[in-house]
């Protein structure tokens, strides 16, 4: 098997490792987090209308 | 600011809610403007020269770039009083109503993931060419798979990547235009007498190069799309995005110019990586290396940049109730819109698999096209509906009404331009969203709260 055959494994390899920590850290904060809290809430005062927006 | 210092604690998260935070100033928004569409350079905007020989080119490169100059102008306007994610979707919100709202939503996230699928099946090819054996899937499974992450853990840490990537890609312009030695007509590479080409197809030439012209410049209006997460809203959105602006004109005058005068025009005209092809012709092997890494970069920043504007689109429709409340939820530890962007991953990977490039990529600039025509029409209405002094604004459009005038009538253009030569593509384009506005009208609308839907309270416009 040549190197150009291995690297397209390894390229498999890390994209399975990383969509699956993307997928369990998905279903994590989906189970450790209520709704009311993951879709947050926002009000009138929170949208600067005046665009000077929040510093940071 | 490190993004580590606006973490909310658990209790807060727990009392407000998990939310975007506020973290990216202009340079963040030079990166993401810039990066999404500097790939452009690269490739796709030589098919002008096909169109319209070298001269041509030029045109379509300055009109279009009216255009967008005035798309930004009426862009960074209305964003500035709309500090909410979703840029153009949320202006249509306010002044075009929650129909008008969803169409221009999901031509926001069409837009953007389709031109991210078409970024990373370049990169799949290019990484193809090193090497036969190099098969192109993993690589851009591979190139997704990063930059969704990356997305995933948090805007700030992305746009700073961006910002890197995009700032390396743009310098390799400048190499290979130094490596031209032009300032010196007697030593230099640049074919000075034959820079010009004419118009091989006269006028008509220039309009239908336009369509291609929108290669240079698509995508900056995606800076709009994360004025929720600007430390200063009125500040970072124009400084970044008109800086933006005149970054993409100087590279595009620069990358005409050289690959003009490197390359001949037919052959320009057709080739796959024109910037890469004029840096072969130079024959000096640190700038060939430069312009591939340079593509490659590109490509990423690109694809990056996309990944955060479309899940900005889809997060705040879905915010809005437009479409399922559901996808708007925001990670409470990265406060990223982690729901819309792992949703639109799959779609992406999936455009990816076709290898359609060309038919990805067209879907793409029609719906960005449509996009401007609305933008023209919504910058005359919000001056209509909000003269100056009837709202605080953090940044003021001059010569009104000429900047929305322009952008309409350019915008047109390009659809006309486009009819002729893709007209089956932008029927099928009209006919799908045709058929999202029936679905949104007899099944969605129904849902839409309109309390949700609206929360900026500004003052009655005038004549209302």
């Amino acid at each position: 098997m040549s190197i150009w055959s291995l690297m397209n494994y390894a390229a498999w390899a890390v994209s399975a490792l990383i969509y699956f920590w993307i997928i369990k850290d998905f279903l994590k904060t989906n189970r450790e987090y209520s709704e009311d809290v993951l879709l947050g809430t926002y009000t009138e005062e929170e949208l600067d209308i005046t665009g000077e927006g929040g510093q940071g | 600011m490190s993004a580590e210092s606006v973490n909310l604690t658990v209790q807060e998260e727990q009392e407000t809610g998990a939310r975007l935070v506020k973290v990216l100033g202009p340079v963040h928004i030079w990166a993401l403007g810039v990066g999404i569409v500097l790939v452009g350079e690269f490739m796709g905007w030589n098919f002008t020269v096909a169109k319209g020989g070298t001269l041509g080119s030029i045109i379509a490169c300055w009109l279009i770039g009216l255009l967008y100059v005035s798309l930004i102008m009426v862009n960074t306007e209305i964003g500035s009083v709309i500090p909410e994610a979703g840029g153009q979707y949320a202006m249509a919100k306010y002044l075009m109503g929650p129909l008008a709202a969803f169409n221009v939503g999901v031509m926001i996230v069409f837009e953007y993931t389709m031109l991210e699928a078409a970024d990373s099946l370049v990169v799949g090819e290019l990484m193809h060419s090193l090497n036969p054996e190099l098969q192109p899937l993993p690589w851009i499974i591979l190139g997704l798979a990063i930059l969704t992450a990356l997305n995933y853990r948090g805007v700030y840490a992305t746009l700073t990547v961006n910002f890197v990537i995009t700032a390396i890609a743009y310098v390799t312009i400048f190499i290979l235009l130094f490596s031209t030695q032009f300032w010196s007509p007697n030593a230099s590479l640049i074919n000075f007498p034959d820079l010009m080409s004419g118009l091989p197809y006269g006028w008509l030439g220039i309009l239908g190069a336009l369509q291609f012209g929108i290669w240079f410049y698509l995508g900056i209006e995606g800076t709009a799309l994360t004025a929720e997460e600007c430390r200063s809203t009125g500040r970072s959105l124009p400084v970044g995005a008109m800086i933006g602006m005149v970054s993409l004109l100087v590279g595009a005058t620069i990358t005409w110019f050289v690959c003009s005068g490197l390359v001949q025009w037919e052959t320009l005209g057709s080739s796959v990586y024109p910037l890469y092809d004029a840096a072969l012709a130079t024959d000096y092997s640190f700038v060939i290396w430069s312009l591939f890494v340079g593509t490659i970069l590109s490509c990423l920043a690109s694809a990056n940049g996309c990944i955060n504007d479309s899940s900005r689109g889809w997060f705040s429709m879905a915010r809005d109730t437009l479409i399922p409340q559901w996808f708007g939820a925001v990670h409470p530890k990265y406060h990223t819109p982690y729901r819309a962007i792992v949703f639109l991953a799959p779609i992406a990977i999936s455009f990816g698999f076709t290898g359609l490039l060309d038919q990805v990529i067209t879907f793409s600039i029609i719906s960005g096209t449509i996009i401007y025509v609305l933008m023209g029409y919504m910058g005359l209405k919000f001056r209509q509906m909000y003269p100056l002094g009837t709202i605080e604004r953090g940044y003021t459009s001059p010569w009104h009404p000429f900047p929305s005038v322009f952008l309409l009538i350019l915008a047109i253009l390009v659809l006309v331009a486009t009819f002729l030569g893709y007209w089956i593509n932008l029927l099928a384009a009209f006919v799908f969203y045709i058929i999202c506005s029936i679905w949104f009208v007899f099944h969605r609308y129904k849902f839409v709260d309109p309390h949700t839907l609206i929360k900026a309270h500004w003052p009655r416009p005038k004549g209302y």
